[in-house]
Formats: C-alpha cells, sequence, structure tokens
C-alpha cells in the first residue's frame, strides 16, 4: 500500500474555465501508470464522495500515451463567487495526493 | 516553414531580454503574446480592471513593440488588460500611444474590440443561437442577461487573419482564445489547421511548457508540412516530449479533444520525440471542423465585502476550536439579526486557514483540531459596503472576546496583526454566463479598426 503522491510525478489541480475543475495525475514510469491504473483507485464515484459533487458529472481520462490521468468535474462553487475558497481553483488537489494505493 | 515567437504567458508577466533577443536571433515571422485571462475571478471583467500594473505591461509591451517594429514583423496581442473588454483594450491602447510616443515609433495597428452589448446578447438567445457550454448548466435566460455587468465573446482566428491581411503591424485584441493569437498568422500563410491549432495550444503560456519553469519567459514554436516543433531559446529551461504532452492536458476538461471556435482539435493520436534539432516534435494531431461557435464570457455584481484576518494561538481555544468557531458563530449571527433585523441577506464566512480554510467543507482531514497556531479570516459580504462593515465589526467584536467554557474571567481570542483590523474589500462579482454562441460570420460580434500610429497619435483609416 502507497499514497499516490508517492508514486506519481506531478499532481495538480486547476480551473479548466471558471466552472469547472480539472485534475492532473502523471507519471514517469509505465510501471507506477499501470500499477495506478490497475488499482483502480482512481474512480468517478471517489472523487464525488471527496468533492461533493455528483458522480454521473465527473469525468476520469486515462492517457496512456501521456502516463497520465485526468478527472474533471463542475466546480461546487464557480471562480471568485462570494464562497469560493480557491478562485484558480489549483489547491484542490491535497485529498487527491493521500489516496491510497493498493497493490493490485 | 513558419517560427514564431510566444512571448509568455500574460503580458507583463514577464521574460528574460536575453532570450527574446536569442528568439529573434532564429528569424520569427511574427511575436504573439496572451495578455489575458479569466483565471484571476470575475472581478475584473465585472469591474473593469486589468489584473496587473502598467508598468509591468509597459515592459513587456515596449520590448516587444521594439523587437518587431526592428525585425519588421507583426506584434500579435490579445485578451488585451486582462479580460479583454472595451475599458481593457483602451487600458493597452493607453500603454501603446506612451510607448510610440517616447520610442518614436510610427505603425499600421488594428484593434479588435470583443464586448458584446447585452441587447446582441438576449437577441441571440431569442433565436436559439447560445447554448450551455457544460451540459449541466441551465440554458441563458433574460434575468442573467439583464444582471449581468459585462459581457465579452472570445474571438478566434479569423479577426486575427483578417487584421493581418489589411497589412497591420501591431494587433491589440479584446478577449480572444488564447490560441487564436498564435494561429491566426501560420492559418493565414497556409498552414494546417491541425499544426497550427495545437502549436498555440502547446506554446500559450509561454515556458510553462518547459520541465522547470524556473521564470516567465518566451518560447518558439515552427511549423512545417506535417509536424511542428517547440523548443525553448532559454538554454536554462528545456521542453521534453512528457512536458509538452502535460501542457495540452494543462487547464482542459478533456486530455484528448480541445474544442475550438470552428472546430475540435483531436490530439489523441499525436505523437511527441524529442527533435534532434532541438525541443520536440509533434506530429499525428487532427483537426475536425465544426460549426462555428465562440464562447461568452459574463459577470455580475455579488455585492460588497469587508474582511478581518487575525491568529489564534492560545492552546485552550484550539483545543476545541470547531466548539468555539460554532458558538461564536450563532452567537454572531443573532447579535448581527439585533442590529441590521432578519431582512437583509450576507454572506457571513469564518476561513480558518491552517484548518479549513483551502476546501471548506471537503476538508477530509478536519475534525479535533491538532496544531499550535490557525489564521482566521472573517468574510462578510453584503448588499452595501456599509452593511458589510457592519456585519464584519459584530462578528469581530464577538470572535475577539466569546467566552470558551473552560476559560474563567474575561478573554480576548484573536490577535490582529494589522490597526484597523477591518479591512474594506469593495465589489464583488460572480460569473453568470458560461455558454457557446454560434455565428455564421467569424467576424460578427469582432470589429476590427484600423490606425495609423504616428509617434503617440491614432489616426483613424479607412482599412
Amino acid at each position: 500500500m502507497a499514497q499516490l503522491s508517492d508514486m506519481a510525478t506531478l499532481i495538480r489541480s486547476k480551473n479548466a474555465g471558471p466552472f469547472v475543475l480539472t485534475f492532473d495525475i502523471m507519471f514517469d514510469g509505465e510501471a507506477a501508470y499501470r500499477k495506478v491504473v490497475n488499482s483502480g483507485a482512481i474512480t468517478a464515484a471517489r472523487f464525488a464522495d471527496l468533492y461533493g459533487v455528483p458522480a454521473n458529472l465527473v469525468k476520469v481520462f486515462f492517457h496512456d500515451r501521456a502516463r497520465a490521468i485526468k478527472v474533471t468535474m463542475p466546480r461546487r462553487v464557480s471562480s471568485g463567487a462570494p464562497a469560493d475558497t480557491d478562485v484558480y481553483g489549483c489547491q484542490q488537489h491535497g485529498p487527491i495526493c493521500n489516496l491510497e494505493i493498493p497493490d493490485a | 516553414m513558419i517560427r514564431y515567437i510566444a512571448a509568455t504567458g500574460s503580458l507583463g508577466y514577464g521574460f528574460l531580454e536575453s532570450t527574446l533577443e536569442t528568439a529573434m536571433a532564429a528569424g520569427p515571422a511574427f511575436i504573439g503574446c496572451d495578455a489575458g485571462s479569466n483565471d484571476h475571478g470575475p472581478n475584473d471583467l465585472g469591474a473593469g480592471i486589468p489584473h496587473l500594473s502598467v508598468a509591468s505591461a509597459a515592459r513587456d509591451l515596449r520590448l516587444l513593440l521594439r523587437a518587431s517594429r526592428r525585425a519588421g514583423i507583426p506584434l500579435i496581442i490579445g485578451s488585451a488588460g486582462g479580460s479583454g473588454a472595451d475599458v481593457h483594450v483602451r487600458w493597452t491602447l493607453n500603454i501603446l500611444k506612451d510607448i510610440a510616443s517616447r520610442e518614436n515609433l510610427s505603425f499600421r495597428l488594428a484593434v479588435i474590440h470583443a464586448e458584446v452589448s447585452k441587447e446582441w446578447v438576449r437577441k441571440a438567445a431569442e433565436k436559439g443561437r447560445i447554448r450551455p457550454l457544460n451540459p449541466w448548466w441551465p440554458q441563458l435566460g433574460n434575468e442573467v442577461i439583464a444582471d449581468t455587468t459585462c459581457i465579452v465573446g472570445q474571438m478566434g482566428a479569423e479577426p486575427f487573419m483578417q487584421a493581418l491581411r489589411q497589412g497591420a503591424d501591431v494587433i491589440i485584441a479584446g478577449r480572444a482564445t488564447d490560441t487564436a493569437i498564435y494561429c491566426s498568422y501560420p492559418l493565414l500563410h497556409g498552414a494546417a489547421p491541425a499544426l497550427a491549432w495545437h502549436s498555440a495550444k502547446i506554446v500559450e503560456c509561454g515556458a510553462a511548457l518547459t520541465v522547470h519553469r524556473i521564470v516567465p519567459d518566451s518560447v518558439m514554436a515552427e511549423i512545417g508540412a506535417d509536424s511542428f516543433r517547440v523548443w525553448s531559446p532559454n538554454p536554462e529551461m528545456r521542453v521534453t516530449p512528457q512536458s509538452v504532452m502535460a501542457h495540452t492536458l494543462y487547464e482542459n476538461g478533456d486530455p484528448f479533444f480541445l474544442v475550438e471556435p470552428g472546430g475540435v482539435l483531436d490530439t489523441s493520436e499525436s505523437v511527441y520525440t524529442a527533435s534532434p534539432a532541438g525541443g520536440v516534435e509533434v506530429r499525428g494531431t487532427r483537426f475536425v471542423p465544426q460549426p462555428y461557435t465562440v464562447k461568452l464570457e459574463g459577470a455580475k455584481h455579488a455585492g460588497f465585502r469587508s474582511i478581518m484576518l487575525a491568529g489564534m494561538r492560545d492552546p485552550v481555544l484550539l483545543a476545541d476550536l470547531e466548539g468555539f468557531l460554532a458558538s461564536t458563530e450563532k452567537r454572531a449571527r443573532g447579535k448581527i439579526e439585533s442590529v441590521i433585523g432578519s431582512g437583509p441577506a450576507y454572506q457571513l464566512k469564518f476561513r480558518v486557514y491552517g484548518y479549513n480554510g483551502t476546501l471548506d467543507d471537503r476538508e477530509p482531514q478536519r475534525g479535533p483540531f491538532s496544531g499550535y497556531e490557525v489564521g482566521l479570516v472573517i468574510d462578510a459580504v453584503a448588499a452595501t459596503q456599509e452593511l458589510a462593515n457592519t456585519v464584519l465589526s459584530i462578528a469581530r467584536l464577538t470572535v475577539l472576546h466569546n467566552p470558551v467554557p473552560r476559560s474563567h474571567g474575561f478573554t480576548t481570542n484573536v490577535a490582529f496583526p494589522f490597526a484597523p483590523s477591518d479591512i474594506t474589500v469593495g465589489a464583488v462579482y460572480e460569473w453568470t454566463l458560461n455558454h457557446v454562441v454560434a455565428l455564421d460570420d467569424p467576424l460578427e460580434i469582432f470589429p476590427v479598426r484600423y490606425y495609423d500610429v504616428r509617434a503617440g497619435d491614432l489616426v483613424p483609416r479607412e482599412n
């Protein structure tokens, strides 16, 4: 069992426009990428639960060529609205870094 | 073969003069520079303010203008002033005029506007030409349009191409898709759309595509017959196939398909390889033409804000931080209502850094607090500044002396770093439009105006 941040070379979140949040998880090696993909730890349901959005609006992409995983979801509050806490959406990935990746 | 420079991620973020020199020596056909973003939130568009200083923008614009005029190549600036509304375009033109006057420069200028009237948007919505960008977002109603302070469209490549066709030496454009700034010249000169758009997407943040972006800087692209190459003229920073692929993903909801005004860029079969000439070569990208649409952006006024910042270091308070905050908020709301009545709506938010400041109620690690200090921001938003100030001052007094069960006697609970403690932030805005509009003519809402710049004077031209 390892945490995602131990296996990925880059984990980031950012706005994809003012209403959408996107997470990039990138890997240097094929082995680490495959291990995370095959672990089944990265799912729409998992992200929906963490961020409080409906699972059917969470999209998970596996980009084999780039050895990258992308997860995209609606922002709960649009960027810079009165109740927002992260205008750039760039510090929302903290909980993802701590995701436990089970040995497949 | 078309070479070009992407000067920096946003005009005013800066680049090294030595990098620009190296890039200019490589024989670029034009210099492009994005000047805007919606990253900073809706205030810049709503309030009509630039997102950085005149001095920062002027420094970059002066160096780029000088270099482009000396080489006789076009300088293309898009999303002027940050949000690209008319007020932002004027702000940029004032800086340009000042530079032209000081440097005694004369050139042909094209100015492209991107602000759209609410009346035009209302009519377009009635005709069914506007739809939400994301399927979960509602259709655009008249009420939202009426509430919106300012609306801009994100222009595609065609208005830039029109200006270049008319011989513009310098283009100052309002809101544009970042990519249009860099792909318009290549498209006009016969580059394959897939290569023009994809290279533009990769360079639009300047040196952000490098492995370690040490400083904001210029990058270069070269479009050939069936591939393009990107590289960093600054030897301190390098690009790799992985860093270029990573940047294709950046700020996009979908890693394979990028929607542009006249089509979709399909990068699912793109191949990225290290080039013997330096940098990274990309091939295999496709561009699939689609009906022409552009994105609309709009912001509405959402009240006025006041905040205060304080530190909490008392272990007794921190031992039951959640209980303290809950009782403080309850008492504060009671007092606020006794002063302003139950009518006026307001936001009172305790943002506690070190606890839930960044993730709010989605912080998975919140629970019993462990740590020795937190930073407290009390955030009040209400319909008027006076009301926001009132809400904040009551909340501030409440947090200052709210008793905790374990303490006996009068306590003062938070450390203010500043006097006065309360900060008037001013107007708050909120994004309203998240829609695309279908255009029959890509220039329909993006009029191009031509001028002769003679030192500091702008003399209008017919074309």
